[in-house]
């Protein structure tokens, strides 16, 4: 299944999560008019989402945001785990 | 510290993305100067942050239409539709130790000659967190920051006579969304300076430069042939390519 859900942050910025999922989530894309330092770590952000099951809980998931090497500014792992359940679920 | 002042070079949206990189990278390895670059552009272009998607929003029958060039910025943020005299844009690339460590902080404070530039010319403007630069009209321009290990990049482009109606047909500013209503709310939150001011953009230029090289030690500079021609390169061969502008 493919579904997408948008977060509007308190900051202002949007946040866009696309999930490709059927147990378990295959394929993320996280966008937005957010900023990342290093940008590079992107990647690394929308893989975090990708191989946890579809009842995978918002502390494992902001865990796994949290554990990226990177530098969340105008959102922070709450709001992109947010995100993400809501487009799973 | 002494800061060079490049007020010239007119270059197409995918070199002066390109040009970005290759500056602050040339300072971050010791080879360039801390510098302000003023741009100038040769046609009308979105300049789509990073991390933005593609089709989200820009209306890209109309852009192909007209023609507008799409580029993707090597800096996070929100999409910009720029068109050449009608925005104002520079970029400071500095030393990392010369800017705040905290993020927020930094936009401040390195917002805050150009508003105080503004300011002096009697247009009242202010920094609004993140970074955005406001006057009581509405947005009037923004900012983007990248980060290298010793040098930084700000870029801050600012409406001065844009044609939002036309942004409007190009952006696709929540239009699945909004009603009519909301996008004449969303137009009113574009503020551009002219309506404000009684200034050429030449002399908002002049000013913001008067500004600075009051504040900053300052000295007139250009940009070297080679940045220039490596700016070229990696134009065509990501900042003009669809793989990059249409990554995401």
């Amino acid at each position: 299944m493919h579904d997408s859900a948008t977060l509007k942050v308190p900051t202002g910025k949007l946040l866009e999560v696309e999930v490709t999922y059927d147990e378990r989530v295959t394929d993320a894309r996280v966008t937005g008019d957010f900023f990342l330092e290093p940008p590079e770590s992107h990647a690394a952000l929308e893989a975090a989402l990708e191989g946890h099951t579809t009842d995978v809980s918002r502390t494992t998931l902001v865990e796994a945001i949290q554990d990226v090497d990177a530098t969340c500014i105008g959102f922070d792992a709450e709001h992109l785990a947010d995100a993400t359940l809501e487009a799973i679920r | 510290m002494t800061y060079r002042i490049i007020d010239d070079g007119t270059y197409s949206e995918p070199v002066q993305q390109a040009l970005e990189g290759v500056l602050v990278e040339r300072l971050d390895e010791g080879d360039l100067e801390p510098t302000v670059r003023f741009w100038y552009r040769e046609s009308p272009a979105v300049a789509l942050g990073r991390f933005q998607a593609y089709e989200d929003e820009v209306a890209v029958d109309y852009a192909d239409h007209r023609d507008i060039d799409i580029v993707r910025r090597l800096t996070g943020g929100g999409a910009m539709y720029v068109e050449p005299g009608a925005v104002i844009t520079y970029s400071l690339y500095l030393p990392r130790e010369a800017v705040p460590a905290d993020i927020e902080a930094s936009y401040a404070a390195l917002d805050q000659w150009a508003i105080d530039a503004l300011g002096s010319i009697g247009l009242e403007v202010s920094h609004e967190p993140l970074n955005d630069i406001t006057h009581p009209d509405g947005k009037i321009g923004g900012s983007a920051q990248l980060r290298k290990d010793d040098a930084v990049v700000h870029h801050t482009t600012m409406s001065y006579a844009l044609d939002t109606s036309e942004m409007l047909r190009v952006l696709r500013i929540g239009e699945e969304t909004v009603s009519d209503k909301a996008i004449e709310s969303a137009e009113k939150r574009v503020a551009v300076m002219r309506d404000h001011v009684d200034a050429s953009r030449e002399a908002i230029i002049a000013a913001l430069k008067d500004t600075f090289a009051e504040r900053f030690d300052a000295e007139p500079g250009s940009v070297p042939n080679e940045v220039i021609s490596e700016a070229r390169t990696r134009a065509s061969e990501t900042f003009a390519t669809e793989e990059w502008n249409r990554k995401l």
